[in-house]
């Protein structure tokens, strides 16, 4: 499976992912997020343990600490490439829909 | 305090509601044996309840994550080999489950768990039905065996019907 099959990436996914560019746990993923984001994306933990597990399972990213029962995250080497394939995808949209500045009424 | 209500799996958003509202009145859930549901009396409280299933039965490190997002596990019951989780939260806004893809997750979690777990029983019934019919068949037998095949199939095959219109209902908002 090739990278572009996993795109475009839904907003959710891609700021977890983004997020664990540091190795976080879980609830620092869902309050790293909220900051960056200026409260506008607020994650429930369901989704983020249900996402966790999937992007484990693809290779996106590994497990690199346990502290009691929280499991420490980081992205590894592939879900780094999938990230800049989303940014490059996202950069293109945006690129695009600068026609909106151009618009006529 | 006890309560008894009927619940079937696809409506585990009302069993939310309904826990919600006696939690907006002071009553918090403590215990839930199948179809009764206790209650403790406790100044009123503002939330909101939400409903999770997860397929294992402890789950050590999803049960951390929620409980560092600031939900409390009123009660776990389980089923096919993982629990029900009655989760409940200070911020009515908060949710298990903030985007369209976990929420269908669920739903189809739900539906592949409680439809195998129908297909399984039909199977049996189907074979008992046959073994019935082999050797000592009367009207009232068969009759008996034929109609808990109908209610079984129609009470699994609904349950998994309206989880699939959910799912779809999920997925045409979110694309």
């Amino acid at each position: 499976m090739t990278t572009t099959d996993e795109l475009p990436m839904s907003e959710s996914a891609f700021y977890i992912l983004l997020a664990l560019l540091h190795p976080l746990h879980g609830y620092g993923v869902i309050q790293h997020v909220a900051a960056i984001t200026a409260d506008r994306v607020q994650l429930g933990a369901g989704t983020v343990y249900g996402t966790l597990k999937k992007l484990q399972r693809e290779g996106l990213i590994a497990l690199v600490a346990t502290d009691g029962d929280r499991k420490v995250y980081q992205a590894t080497a592939a879900g780094r490439a999938l990230l800049t394939a989303e940014r490059a995808r996202l950069q293109e949209l945006v690129r695009n829909a600068e026609v909106l500045d151009n618009a006529q009424d | 305090m006890r309560k008894i209500r009927l619940f079937w799996v696809w409506q585990s958003d009302q069993e939310a509601a309904f826990l919600t509202q006696l939690a907006h009145q002071g009553w918090r859930l403590t215990r839930r044996r199948g179809l009764v549901y206790h209650f403790a009396a406790e100044t009123p409280l503002a939330g909101r309840v939400a409903l999770d299933y997860q397929p294992k039965a402890a789950l050590p490190e999803y049960e951390a994550l929620m409980a560092d997002a600031g939900w409390t596990l009123w009660q776990r019951s389980p089923a096919f080999g993982g629990s029900w989780l009655y989760w409940y939260h200070p911020d009515q806004a908060a949710r298990i489950y903030s985007d369209a893809a976990s929420q269908i997750d669920l739903l189809q979690r739900m539906r592949r768990v409680w439809t195998g777990f129908g297909a399984l029983m039909l199977v049996l019934e189907a074979y008992f039905l046959i073994v019935l019919l082999n050797t000592a068949p009367t009207p009232l037998r068969v009759g008996f065996l034929v109609g808990c095949i109908v209610v079984l199939a129609g009470l699994y095959g609904y349950n998994a019907w309206a989880l699939t219109r959910r799912i779809q209902r999920l997925a045409a908002r979110a694309s």
